[in-house]
């Protein structure tokens, strides 16, 4: 995608009427470094016409109990997080950005082709980088996940056997609540209970990405993943975001 | 960008239920701010430093019109509330972040609840069940009020009279996408068109709305 294209489609981006791949992709540009032909200044004035379609629509009453709930869930979880200098912290979320919508691609259409690639990934966080090189690879084993009813929690497990190499990625995560972590845990046969694999950090914009290294293989390979979202030192899966099915 | 003037002022008014004090000047008058963009970067300064006050006069500002959106989205009040909490939520945690280059901070509010609406309604909505329920009709729009001098009114009849000289199919189109949470590809099932069709309608409705926005506020 270039400038002109992007600049086609953001009137439908800002009405969030583009489809997944679409949205995926004018994301991705958006992010990457380098020279734009007013794209960014484009999707501004684009987002900020769109907002005004709302002013036809009579204002709707909220009923008290909302402001109460949002109030004890700000008060639950302290005071927002301080932004760093406003420059870095652009970048870092626009890689983030460009994630999340790699990984939006990836789910939907598999392997990546290293041409539409590049230059995106140039401008994801280091983290994501070690994930690249698996969803270039047509070889490896790609498992989505399925989202718990009513969730919009995204996922996919990337899996190199030969390499026994696993690199889950997730977004569309809530940030968990204080106490509360993301939880990744395997089933391994019919009926047996589901053990810990390991705890997983969200970055704020509700990504995780985790090299999990040889620990999925050992000692069998798991039949399911379960990912939840539970306190620190939950001995087993309650509040499940997500599960993917391993099984052959 | 007056709702927010008229909640600041109602919030620090001597008689504000919020107990926090607002300069008084040397006259004994309430030092209002000079402007509502002043209003804004002071407020969400104070939400980004933890004051719940703050955020609760962004709610009370913003909220009704965020509610209006995600209800026509979803059409489920619990789920519309939801959506309110998330989008307040996220104002919390992003106030810092909030870059007043990119628009108002009700554009930008307005943004979230519509974005977080259209994510739950696709997440737990069947398309052909969601191109079913969109409506048939085009948005009942506000008519102006005569000699009411208030700025949002003003947007209001702007934005409205700028939907209405549309063409019928790319208000249509623009009304799906936005109201109604369609896709493009679904606005053409729904409009019975060509998706090239859907998708040059609404890329001529939004840049035709500019246009005509720009002229009436020029």
């Amino acid at each position: 995608m270039d400038c002109r294209d992007f600049k086609d489609l953001v009137p439908a981006l800002a009405l969030e009427t583009l489809d997944k791949s679409e949205r995926a992709d004018c994301v991705a540009h958006l992010a990457t470094r380098g020279q734009h032909d007013g794209c960014h200044k484009a999707e501004t004035h684009a987002r900020a016409l769109v907002a005004r379609l709302a002013d036809v629509l009579p204002d709707h009453p909220v009923k008290p109990g909302v402001w109460h709930a949002i109030e004890q869930r700000v008060t639950a979880s302290g005071p927002p997080p301080a932004p760093t200098r406003r420059r870095p912290r652009w970048r870092e979320l626009g890689g983030w950005v460009v994630a999340a919508a790699l990984l939006a691609l990836y789910v939907q259409k598999g392997p990546l082709r290293a041409s539409s690639f590049a230059d995106a990934a140039s401008a994801s966080p280091p983290a994501f980088e070690h994930a690249a090189a698996l969803m270039m690879d047509q070889k490896v084993r790609r498992y989505v996940f399925r989202p718990a009813q009513g969730g919009t929690a995204r996922g996919a497990l990337l899996l190199a056997p030969t390499l026994r190499k696993a690199m889950i990625l997730i977004d569309r995560v809530a940030p968990p609540r204080p106490g509360h972590g993301l939880h990744l845990w395997a089933v391994r046969g019919a009926g047996a209970p589901p053990a810990l694999v390991t705890r997983l950090d969200a970055a704020d914009v509700g990504i995780a990405i985790a090299d999990l290294g040889a620990i999925l293989f050992e000692p069998t390979l798991p039949s399911e993943l379960l990912l939840s979202n539970d306190p620190a030192d939950a001995a087993s899966p309650h509040s499940v975001l997500m599960t993917a099915n391993l099984a052959p | 960008m007056n709702r927010i003037r008229g909640v600041v002022e109602a919030i620090y008014s001597p008689h504000s239920p919020f107990g926090v004090t607002w300069p008084i000047s040397s006259a004994g008058t309430l030092s209002a701010p000079r402007s509502s963009d002043d209003d804004e970067s002071t407020l969400l300064l104070r939400v980004a430093r933890g004051d719940v006050t703050a955020l609760r006069v962004l709610y009370d500002a913003y909220a009704g019109r965020a509610m209006a959106i995600a209800m026509r989205v979803l059409r489920d009040e619990t789920a519309a509330e939801d959506v309110i909490q998330e989008t307040f939520l996220e104002v919390w945690r992003r106030a810092g972040d909030f870059d007043r280059r990119r628009g108002g901070i009700g554009a930008w509010v307005t943004t979230i609840a519509h974005s977080r609406a259209i994510d739950r309604l696709r997440s737990s909505t069947t398309r052909s069940r969601a191109i079913a329920a969109a409506s048939d009709l085009l948005i009942p729009l506000p008519q102006p009020l005569p000699s009411d001098g208030m700025e949002r009114r003003r947007d209001e009849a702007r934005v409205a009279a700028a939907l209405a000289a549309l063409p019928v199919e790319q208000r249509r189109a623009i009304e799906l996408a936005y109201f109604e949470g369609l896709t493009q590809g679904e606005i053409a099932v729904k409009m019975h068109s060509p998706l090239g069709t859907a998708k040059e309608r609404v890329r001529l409705a939004i840049n035709k709305l500019a246009k005509l926005l720009k002229s009436t506020e020029d």
